[in-house]
């Protein structure tokens, strides 16, 4: 075998020909004229589909049914996110625990994270909860802010928004399309989310506690006053200890809902309220959660008739 | 006076603006600069009773609290091509790099390269760090068929298929089959029959094994315990055909929402795993080939608190080695197949198979717990079987933190009497720390 340096030369040619790969382009587009969107969550690839329209050949990670931050990480994931154009997430750290890991495998640059095609919604919404101390003794905390803003239906618009930007950023000709597209989805959820406004103004002022430090976005679109979360911190199983500090709060604060969504237990929630005097209500977290809530503004529908039959039925 | 209050307060002022100025303009120059740091540590006490008393009476022992291993990890992107990852291992005897790579996430063609020293992609568990897998000790029967987590040097690409379906292919060459564990045994040869254990019918005298009833099962016994390898030595890499390489096929199919499955088939070859220090020319092959299947339960409601993962893994060992022999041969020298050769010492081809399998079950978002067995041919021949069945229960206390208690009932057939080993366990991670998608 010839060698050079004592390397046999196979082996040379393989170390020095890898640094020119990385050099071409990388990633598999989609077919000529459509733009291939990989959204995270069911909300977004709703808003890809209604703002992109023929233009775009969206397709969805999680079912919606799943916790926002534990979505299982399947391979079958991988082979969507090579052909991805453009990959579409919530940001602020919501899909941390499983997204920038699969997209940093799918042998695609232009959506790994923090690339040209990694699409955060997040910009433009006042962002809620972002923690004073950054310290894991906090909890799992999101250094940025709470990134369960997919639930306000104040959201909505500013997340289109973003939607449309990133559509018309990589498929310029298709700005006409996806600023149409984008005024026909507004037609439809700006009225309708003045009407969630009004219908829930019975939420205004109540109190209520949630498992987990999920809700501030809906809480301040309706106006409720979050009391405190069955979780001690964010991602730190409820104890003992801290449920009772909790119920005697609630007892003094008059809290009526306790708020809890389908990818968390039900029954400690449904447990605590009923100690506390309050009504268990479970809302969904994302679009897909449940089967009638199968799109970003059906979801806020659903979470509204929620809260306000828990209300109804709260003693 | 006036005049030098306002200077002072104004003076503060400024000086107060200036660090946050400063901290927004410089402190993100070097920051973003740095790259991500993550510390874990793996404290483990076991107990066994591997050891005999005088009067051969089995002995539950200890070595107390062992920090099996503190793993230090610094990775970031190196430019816009890929990154490189650096895990350093410290322990109670010292340092070792445990990993140091680049990886090139994404080349054309679906392509992944990865070069350098780290955990070659070979079979389910020899891919994790220890403290990454769900039970507290190693599976036996990768120390036994590839000394360990396979952590050799070397390069290593893979293809992701162009197609809807999952499907990578890997591909590696690498410096030899070397594997790597922190783990204790106290079943394996050197700990199980050491002088607070000598082999049945055999005891010490003077530091020195004697088995007045067998002196072949001595030879053979002092050949396990100074060194099963002894007149041999890694083999040296004069060409190409001196590297070991690795070939991996894995997919995945998914049943439903809840259920998946990930298939993997693996094998790594080396021609010249060994090389014999007696005789010139003779050189030892190895192939580890095996399969290896995981079935997932996760049901999209309360993914984070339920779920299951359970499967099994397969290896096939297929290994040559010099074995010492009563009879003399005129010329040990010549290389001759075994069957054929009456000398001394010869080459002797041995294959050997088993498999690991296990389940885990998460109850909630704290408690898990699952079992595993593993049967596998080991060195000492069809009378040396091993058999280990084990439980564990781990606590997580958070995501960071974790505490586990574990059993395991090591059966070495009529070659041995069996071992029991309890281990405590505690691992924490501070920091920065992740495996990718890892699964």
């Amino acid at each position: 075998m010839r060698k050079l340096f004592g390397i046999p030369f196979p082996s040379l040619a393989a170390l020095l020909l890898l640094p020119a790969l990385s050099a071409l382009p990388a990633g598999g587009p989609a077919l000529a004229g459509e733009v291939n969107v990989v959204a995270s969550v069911p909300d977004l690839g709703d808003m890809a589909s209604r703002i992109g329209g023929d233009r775009v050949k969206v397709t969805v990670l999680a079912s919606g049914r799943e916790d926002l931050h534990g979505v299982p990480v399947r391979p079958s994931f991988i082979p969507k996110l090579h052909k991805a154009d453009l990959l579409l997430s919530l940001g602020l750290d919501a899909e941390h625990a499983w997204l920038p890991a699969l997209a940093a495998d799918a042998r695609n640059n232009r959506i790994r994270e923090g690339r040209e095609g990694w699409i955060e919604v997040y910009p433009g919404i006042g962002i809620l909860g972002a923690p004073q101390v950054i310290s894991r003794a906090e909890g799992e905390q999101h250094p940025q802010g709470n990134p369960h803003f997919n639930i306000g239906p104040q959201c909505g618009r500013i997340m289109a928004g973003n939607v449309a930007r990133a559509l018309a950023g990589f498929d310029p000709d298709g700005a006409g399309a996806y600023e149409a597209g984008l005024a026909a989805y507004l037609a439809e959820i700006e009225p309708a989310v003045e009407r969630l406004r009004a219908e829930g103004a019975p939420l205004q002022g109540v109190k209520v506690i949630s498992y987990h430090a999920d809700i501030p976005y809906l809480a301040e679109f309706y106006g409720m006053e979050v009391v405190g979360t069955l979780e001690p911190k964010p991602g730190i199983e409820p104890s003992a200890g801290h449920l009772a500090e909790l119920a005697a709060v609630a007892a003094t604060r008059g809290v009526r809902l306790v708020i809890h969504n389908q990818a968390q237990p039900s029954k400690l929630p449904g447990q605590f309220a009923e100690r506390i005097g309050a009504a268990d209500v479970m809302i969904g977290n994302m679009a897909g959660a449940l089967e009638e809530a199968d799109t970003w503004l059906a979801l806020q529908r659903y979470n509204l008739r929620a809260l306000l039959a828990g209300l109804e039925s709260a003693p | 006076m006036t005049f030098r209050i306002l200077l002072v307060i104004i003076s503060l002022a400024l000086a107060a603006g200036v660090p946050a100025r400063a901290e927004k303009e410089t402190a993100p120059l070097g920051a973003w600069q740095n790259p991500d740091i993550g510390l874990v540590y793996d404290l483990k006490m076991d107990w066994h009773n591997a050891d005999r008393d005088a009067d051969g009476s089995r002995r539950w022992t200890t070595r107390g609290f062992d920090l099996a291993t503190a793993e230090l990890s610094v990775g970031a992107e190196a430019d816009p091509f890929g990154r490189i990852d650096f895990n350093a291992m410290f322990f109670e005897e010292g340092a070792e790099i445990h990993e140091l790579f680049f990886t090139m996430p994404a080349l054309p063609l679906g392509l992944k390269a990865q070069g350098g020293q780290f955990l070659a992609s070979f079979g389910r568990w020899s891919r994790f760090h220890a403290h990454a897998m769900p039970f507290a000790s190693e599976p036996r029967i990768l120390g036994e068929y590839l000394g360990g987590h396979l952590l050799p040097q070397g390069l290593e690409l893979s293809w992701l298929a162009p197609t809807d379906h999952y499907l990578e292919v890997r591909g590696g060459m690498f410096n030899g089959i070397e594997g790597h564990s922190h783990d204790s045994d106290p079943a394996g040869p050197g700990d199980a029959f050491g002088p607070g254990n000598p082999p049945p019918g055999c005891h010490y005298h003077d530091g020195e094994l004697h088995c007045p009833d067998d002196p072949g099962a001595e030879e053979y016994y002092r050949s396990l315990l100074d060194d099963p390898e002894a007149p041999v030595a890694p083999g040296p890499n004069r060409g190409l055909e001196d590297l070991a390489w690795l070939g991996r096929v894995q997919s995945s199919l998914e049943m439903g929402d809840a259920w998946s499955v990930d298939l993997g088939a693996s094998v790594i070859h080396q021609d010249n795993h060994r090389s014999s220090l007696r005789f010139e020319g003779w050189d030892y092959a190895k192939t580890v080939a095996g399969f290896d299947v995981t079935f997932f339960w996760s049901p999209p409601e309360q993914n984070l608190y339920r779920g299951l993962d359970f499967g099994v893994e397969y290896l096939r060992n297929r290994e040559q080695f010099e074995v010492q022999h009563e009879e003399e041969h005129e010329d040990p020298a010549v290389a001759v197949p075994a069957a054929e050769h009456e000398g001394e010492w010869l080459r002797e081809t041995l294959t050997r198979d088993g498999f690991f399998t296990w389940a885990r079950y998460r109850a909630s978002r704290r408690w898990e717990f699952g079992s595993y067995l593993e049967s596998f041919a080991a060195r000492t021949g069809p009378d040396g079987d091993r058999t280990r069945i084990g439980g564990f229960l781990t606590f997580n206390v958070s995501h960071y933190q974790k505490l586990r208690l574990e059993y395991a009932h090591d059966d070495r057939g009529d070659f041995a009497e069996g071992v029991d080993q309890v281990i405590l366990q505690f691992d924490g991670l501070i920091g920065y720390h992740t495996h990718g998608r890892q699964r």
